[in-house]
């Protein structure tokens, strides 16, 4: 849907990379080449990847390692120590999965003021399979010190969450739009949602404020999450809907207010429900002694490997519009408590 | 040292009579300056082998003291008093381990005070048991094997872009070849044609349990291997300063391409049982009685210069 040569012969892999790079590639693009204008210290690295105008304007400072993640991120934190300021475009999950060592031990350990920049969250490379899936970034990256994790939800607050990455000193992940290869499915509608607010490290965004049932989301999820809360407003269950853009720092005070202000809280992510968003949640919960009705829902504790494009493999682990609605209308007539 | 073709004053002119005089200085200067470097790795193993009732890698630390020796007080070009120089050379112990060495010349040459030795792995220390950046004149913290390369081709880059003229120079353990990120990065480094960066190897051949390399996984040829990942290879002896330098004082080996020198030594250089045992890990006090260490020392102050 994204190629931007709908007559020219694509291989598999190329097609992927543009399909999969889409609108938030070229953003990236643009918006990577205006910083590095201004300022020389930032350097391209990409992993099989070469931004291509970055590389006709900053050939010194353009890299790109193969495929090779291990050395991608050591890398970088070479060119980090040293004073550069690496943009390493990643894959998720061949990031962190493939390099968690390097992120962990050497590039959030040196405190690298380094950027990351990573494609295709949780089940944006569908049809590949388990190779592909990324079922636990968010739980991996939440747990390494240093680091501050930041997801843009579509393009246009990728646009806005860039320059923050870039003006923070420090290592950061910015989990990018996923663009998904699933032309024409159910639920890549456009959204009718609000206009993104200024984007702050440690603030979530809420794009939707009702009183019964909060929806904690991100990323992808955040589409099927919005279209919950739409069916229920047809049927007088008042949803909001809140974007967790800043999962490390998370945006604790978000959450409680969520809890003080509605009468169940769920949360929503392309990810295994162990250790990610949900979970980031559930320990705010508890160590503030909060009890309110609480369930994730993301992608049991389970390989995908029912494939089909983009909404065929959610529905195959309950990732849609009426089962977050479902949910939420149990949670409301239960209580919380288990049926 | 003996001079290998000595000039008879009545064949020479007046010009080679001069450049004799001069090359015969360079001569001496030169034999000083290796004599000195022997002595400095003699000072590195003792001093090294007393930290070593805290610190676990005994064996290294002694194969690769000659290495450390001309690094620091000939190759590299560092400022003590200012770690943190633009120009300087970058230093990265790729292993982390056998910081013995290392401590003890950063002590020696004022990067820290030479009473801190005495903390090495106490409580709140910046001398760690591997290599950090906590300690003044460390650049990486380093300590997980195969990486130290990885990050010397994004450091090395980094001089090119920033156009400083220091060179990246990292020591290897052996086994810790046998890390897959190790040669990602070889090749880098190779497609980056960077000359501005040196790998030494301390080829002890003896790695963890005390096991040779070659049985564990075979890294031989090793020459070979560097050399088809488009490095320019020496192989000298690691034990030799004169060998050493002939390879580190001709840096880079060739332009355009990264160097390889790769040093044969012996793991636990200079202590006939810890040579005899090939002893990798080994913390007096723990694996080896403390009576031990003061046997090891007199050995090793018994050694010729």
């Amino acid at each position: 849907m994204n190629a931007s040569n709908p007559t020219k012969p694509l291989s598999l892999f190329r097609q992927i990379e543009e399909i999969s790079l889409g609108s938030a590639a070229s953003s990236f693009s643009e918006l990577l080449c205006e910083h590095a204008a201004r300022d020389p210290r930032i350097c391209y690295v990409g992993v099989d990847t070469m931004d291509q105008e970055f590389l006709r304007r900053f050939p010194e400072r353009a890299f790109d390692v193969g495929i090779a993640e291990q050395n991608q991120l050591g890398m970088a934190t070479g060119l980090a120590r040293m004073g550069m300021i690496p943009v390493v475009q990643a894959w998720s999950p061949f990031t962190p999965l493939r390099n968690f060592e390097q992120l962990r031990t050497y590039f959030c350990r040196h405190n690298s003021n380094g950027k990351i920049v990573s494609v295709a969250l949780g089940l944006a490379n569908c049809s590949h399979g388990t190779t592909h899936h990324d079922l636990e970034s968010i739980a991996l990256y939440r747990v390494v010190p240093n680091l501050t994790v930041l997801a843009a939800m579509d393009d246009a607050q990728f646009r806005l969450a860039f320059p923050v990455a870039m003006a923070h000193v420090g290592p950061v992940v910015l989990l990018g739009p996923p663009e998904i290869y699933a032309p024409g499915a159910e639920g890549l509608e456009p959204l009718d949602i609000p206009v993104h607010g200024d984007f702050q490290i440690g603030k979530a965004e809420w794009l939707r404020r009702g009183s019964d049932a909060a929806i904690i989301s991100v990323g992808a999820a955040l589409r099927y999450s919005w279209q919950a809360a739409e069916l229920l407003a047809t049927e007088g269950i008042k949803a909001s809907v809140i974007n967790m853009c800043s999962l490390k720092p998370l945006d604790a005070s978000a959450v409680l207010e969520a809890a003080r202000s509605h009468r169940a809280i769920i949360t929503v992510e392309e990810q295994s429900v162990i250790g990610g968003l949900g979970s980031a949640c559930a320990e705010v919960l508890a160590e503030n002694g909060v009890s309110v009705p609480f369930r994730r829902v993301g992608i049991p504790d389970q390989f995908c490997e029912n494939l089909g494009d983009w909404t065929y493999t959610r529905e195959q682990v309950g990732l849609t519009r009426s089962n977050v609605a479902q949910t939420i209308r149990e949670m409301l007539k239960t209580g919380g408590r288990s049926p | 040292m003996p001079i290998a073709n000595p000039i008879r004053a009545d064949q020479a002119g007046p010009e080679s009579i001069l450049s004799s005089v001069k090359s015969n200085a360079k001569r001496a200067e030169h034999a000083d300056l290796v004599s000195r470097l022997r002595a400095k790795a003699k000072f590195l193993r003792y001093e090294g082998l007393k930290l070593n009732s805290r610190t676990l890698h005994a064996g290294a630390a002694l194969s690769s003291a000659d290495i450390i020796a001309c690094l620091f007080y000939h190759v590299l070009r560092l400022d003590p008093k200012n770690p943190a120089w633009a120009d300087r050379d970058i230093f990265i112990n790729s292993r982390g381990h056998a910081c013995e060495p290392v401590y003890v010349a950063l002590a020696d040459l004022g990067f820290f005070p030479w009473d801190d030795l005495q903390h090495v792995e106490d409580f709140g220390s910046h001398l760690h048991g591997l290599t950090a950046t906590t300690t003044p004149g460390i650049e990486f913290s380093t300590g997980a094997l195969g990486t130290g390369l990885s990050l010397a081709v994004g450091a090395a880059l980094a001089q090119r872009v920033q156009k400083r003229p220091g060179r990246v120079v990292i020591v290897t353990g052996d086994g810790e070849l046998q890390e897959g990120l190790f040669w990602e990065a070889a090749m880098s480094a190779n497609h980056y044609q960077l000359d501005n960066l040196t790998v030494i190897v301390d080829r002890n051949g003896y790695q963890s349990n005390d096991r040779g390399t070659e049985t564990v996984m075979r890294l031989e040829p090793l020459e070979q291997r560097f050399a088809a990942f488009g490095f320019e290879t020496r192989r000298v002896d690691g034990h030799d300063p004169e060998a050493l330098l002939t390879a580190l004082e001709t840096l880079p080996l060739a332009k355009g391409k990264p160097s390889a020198v790769i040093a044969d030594t012996i793991k636990g250089k200079g202590v006939s049982f810890l040579e005899s045992g090939h002893i990798h890990c080994g913390r007096f006090g723990r694996d080896f009685e403390m009576s031990l260490l003061e046997k090891a020392l007199q050995e090793l102050e018994g050694q010729p210069v």
